[in-house]
């Protein structure tokens, strides 16, 4: 069956854990870098989504630390996980590839055939 | 500002009220998240910052619906297709034996009165068979697996009895008429959602505790309507007949079993929640004597039911859609 595409959200905290495990604190500023700010995560949206994306075997507890007297866990991709930001990342290019191809056919545009 | 002190107080105040929001997620996210998540939102509040923002709160609390909905649901479809299908069987077969159990003594006493032709003439047998022949229909179709008959049969007494009731007796549409059209409207779900299922589902044992709870409810109702019309008691009167201890004692043990059983496994407590709306009306038609409710406390539970029906129709339209060999026709 086919997939249903990411929400962005969802999409960013995967392309953030994608280079490696991060903690909860790590993953919402992460997000808000590789979005330019656009997207701000707050606790309870990052959390639901980690225990969604946990339940779906995407992304899983990697280790977890003290610091400060507070418990830090660490989240990572699964296999599945990188899997499913591949086939997203595919998606997402193709659809971009076709539009941007369009875009160009249209009269008038830049570097286009009129 | 105050000095660092106060800046500590402050810290611990937010910390609190972080935690107090955090107590809207479920007993077991908390124990593993709680800690976490604490120090997830302490890093992003400002230095100066005392008690969560609108916008945390809000963010918080949706969380933590959301992962409730979702631990509601996820890997529960199963047990709730289950639940749903027994209900369809069970419902229709409890609603025919309870009002059987309900008419019996009004036909053993035209029958003293007036002997056999007391129930056979044309005015009381058009009265029996407008009221106990559609459910009987519904019932036999539904236990045979005939599902386009049980299916044509519920939407020829709805269509019948509420436009009866909404053209003629709007104000009158009441518990009893809605317990019904509910019993039916679960009863067609049942049979849309779930084709064939049931049976397979139900053991005698599920078939004998309907019965034993049916027959136990139709005594009861007989019992409390009684007391419940009686008039009052007065010092010269002789006590009309109480509640005979054997038969308090008996109704006692069936309804204690019933619970136990629906409440022992998550199968069966979802069950309950199925049976929740023609329940609430039932109790409604004991308890209140003249059968008299409020419109809302009508209409809420109708459309609490309609509410969901429309869902499941959505899910199974799409699921049929994008998998047409699937669907069954039992």
């Amino acid at each position: 069956m086919k997939e249903n595409a990411l929400q962005e959200p969802t999409f960013l905290i995967l392309t953030a854990l994608a280079t490696g495990a991060q903690h909860g604190y790590g993953i919402m500023t992460d997000v808000a870098d590789i979005s330019a700010g656009r997207v701000r995560l707050r606790a309870g949206t990052l959390y639901a989504a980690l225990d969604r994306l946990t339940g779906e075997n995407l992304v899983e507890a990697d280790r977890e630390e003290i610091v400060d007297g507070r418990l830090r866990r660490y989240y990572r991709l699964t296999p599945a996980g990188g899997q499913r930001l591949a086939a997203e990342v595919d998606r997402v290019q193709a659809n971009a590839a076709i539009a941007a191809r369009r875009l160009s056919l249209r009269p008038g545009a830049i570097g286009g055939l009129a | 500002m105050s000095g660092g002190e106060s800046l500590i107080d402050g810290g611990e105040g937010l910390e609190r009220a972080y935690g107090r929001l955090l107590r809207w997620y479920p007993a077991g996210h908390q124990a593993r998240h709680a800690d976490e998540m604490l120090g997830v939102l302490m890093a992003g509040a400002g230095s100066r910052q005392r008690r969560p923002g609108l916008a945390d709160s809000a963010n918080l609390i949706g969380g933590a619906l959301r992962i409730r909905i979702r631990a509601a649901t996820t890997g529960s479809a199963g047990l709730w297709r289950d639940a749903l299908a027994r209900a369809g069987i069970v419902l229709p077969l409890a609603w025919v034996l309870l009002t059987l159990t309900l008419v019996v003594p009004g036909i053993a006493l035209n029958m003293s009165q007036a002997g056999v032709q007391g129930i056979l003439s044309p005015s009381v047998l058009a009265v029996y068979g407008q009221e106990y022949l559609p459910p009987l229909v519904v019932l036999i179709a539904v236990l045979l697996g005939w599902r386009r008959v049980a299916l044509a049969a519920i939407a020829a007494t709805v269509i019948l009895d509420t436009g009866n009731l909404g053209l003629r007796y709007l104000p009158a549409f009441q518990p009893y008429d809605a317990a019904y059209l509910a019993v039916l409207s679960i009863a067609a779900l049942a049979l849309v959602a779930t084709p064939g299922r049931a049976r397979a589902l139900l053991t005698w044992k599920h078939y004998l505790l309907t019965v034993a709870a049916a027959v136990a409810a139709g005594v009861a109702e007989h019992r409390l309507q009684f007391l419940l019309t009686s008039p009052p008691y007065s010092p010269r009167d002789p006590a009309p007949a109480g509640w005979p201890s054997a038969e308090l004692a008996g109704l006692g043990v069936v309804a204690a079993i019933t619970v136990i059983l629906l409440v022992r496994s998550a199968a069966s407590r979802r069950l309950l929640i199925v049976l929740a709306v023609p329940l609430y009306f039932y109790v409604a038609v004991i308890l209140t004597p003249v059968h008299r409710l409020p419109n809302p406390l009508i209409y809420l539970p109708l459309a609490a039911l309609a509410g969901a029906a429309v869902l499941l129709a959505v899910r199974w339209v799409r699921t049929h859609r994008r998998r047409p060999a699937a669907g069954g026709n039992a």
